[in-house]
């Protein structure tokens, strides 16, 4: 990762170097200057550019699911239990 | 002399001045700056905590005014359930979605965030407010370890084992498909890669916090991610319906 960061802006990237951080373009998790060369790779190589539409798809459908999981009723009953933790009227305390 | 010596008596003779300048009490951070700080009757307490060093002092008083990437948390018994509920509220049912990540029964899951929050409440006063997520998923962590070597009684007393979960609402045909694929893919997982998909990926969760949550460097979850997701998108991609859903190339 550092090496790649410590590259010259005007490098171009191979398709080797965007694969090993495109799951981290794809999170948001690199900084803004690698974020930038990564999209202007996927901009001009088809090949890349599939895999990161594909990977965004997949973590879309992710994200959906998480959405349509309807809410775990452990989920109340813990909020129950800060109210209690703030009340004062919890086991343990 | 060390340097440290020399910059303790440093700093002692700057509070020396600083006392006999008017000012009844002082602190410094790292940078060796002055931090005005005069204690007061007043019944509040607080705890300066400077950010960049994540150093912190405690006392009864009043910051003269603000100073950058110094904060102070007033720990009034009143505030301390205001403050609780604030930053953790927001965080139970990411609390429960990543203890049902680490450990597999969700009775157990519960017991585990219960026992987080619990630990939470006691060390609400020394926790500078910043990054509540981070915090909470340490003190879990660290509950799960301790519950690890020594089993909880069972807090909860109405507890209702089955968790339901409704079928997905078919809204669409594609939507559907891709739904029914990405489940099989996600069985056909190891436990290990789930668990980083269920954080990151379902639970929303940055590479770091997932990282404390399971107790592995960043670079391991970027790494099982990453080798999860392929795994993903090839089980999808030698389903001849999800191809047909758009999902792999």
């Amino acid at each position: 990762m550092k090496r790649f960061r410590d590259r010259r802006a005007s490098d171009q990237l191979s398709c080797r170097e965007v694969g090993k951080v495109l799951q981290a373009y794809l999170d948001s998790a690199l900084d803004d200057l690698s974020a930038r060369r990564i999209s202007a790779h996927l901009e001009g190589c088809r090949r890349c550019g599939l895999d990161f539409e594909a990977f965004t798809q997949i973590k879309a459908a992710l994200e959906r699911r998480a959405e349509r999981t309807p809410e775990d009723p452990g989920v109340r009953r813990l909020r129950a239990f800060v109210e209690s933790l703030v009340s004062g009227t919890a086991d343990g305390l | 002399l060390g340097s440290d010596a020399e910059a303790a008596i440093r700093l002692q003779q700057r509070g020396q001045a600083a006392i006999a300048s008017g000012l009844p009490s002082a602190c410094f951070d790292r940078g060796d700056r002055l931090i005005p700080w005069v204690p007061s009757a007043a019944t509040s307490s607080y705890t300066l905590i400077n950010r960049a060093s994540r150093r912190r002092w405690c006392g009864i008083g009043r910051l003269l005014s603000g100073f950058p990437g110094l904060v102070t948390t007033a720990a009034e018994p009143g505030d301390i359930g205001d403050r609780f509920t604030r930053l953790v509220l927001p965080e139970v049912d990411v609390l429960l979605r990543v203890a049902h990540t680490i450990v597999g029964r969700p009775a157990d899951a519960e017991d585990l965030v219960q026992d987080t929050l619990l630990r939470a409440y006691r060390s609400i006063e020394t926790f500078d407010g910043a990054h509540p997520r981070a915090w909470l998923l340490t003190i879990m962590r660290n509950a799960h370890v301790n519950q690890h070597r020594r089993r909880r009684p069972v807090l909860l007393r109405e507890r209702d084992l089955t968790i339901e979960r409704s079928a997905p609402p078919a809204d669409d045909v594609v939507e559907r498909v891709l739904h029914e694929h990405i489940e099989e893919a996600l069985r056909e997982l190891s436990p290990r890669h789930r668990r980083v998909v269920d954080l990151v990926d379902i639970g929303g969760l940055s590479y770091a916090e997932a990282a404390l949550a399971l107790d592995v460097p960043v670079g391991t979850i970027m790494s099982r991610l990453h080798r999860a997701r392929r795994q993903l998108r090839r089980h999808l991609r030698n389903d001849p319906r999800a191809t047909a859903a758009g999902t792999s190339r």
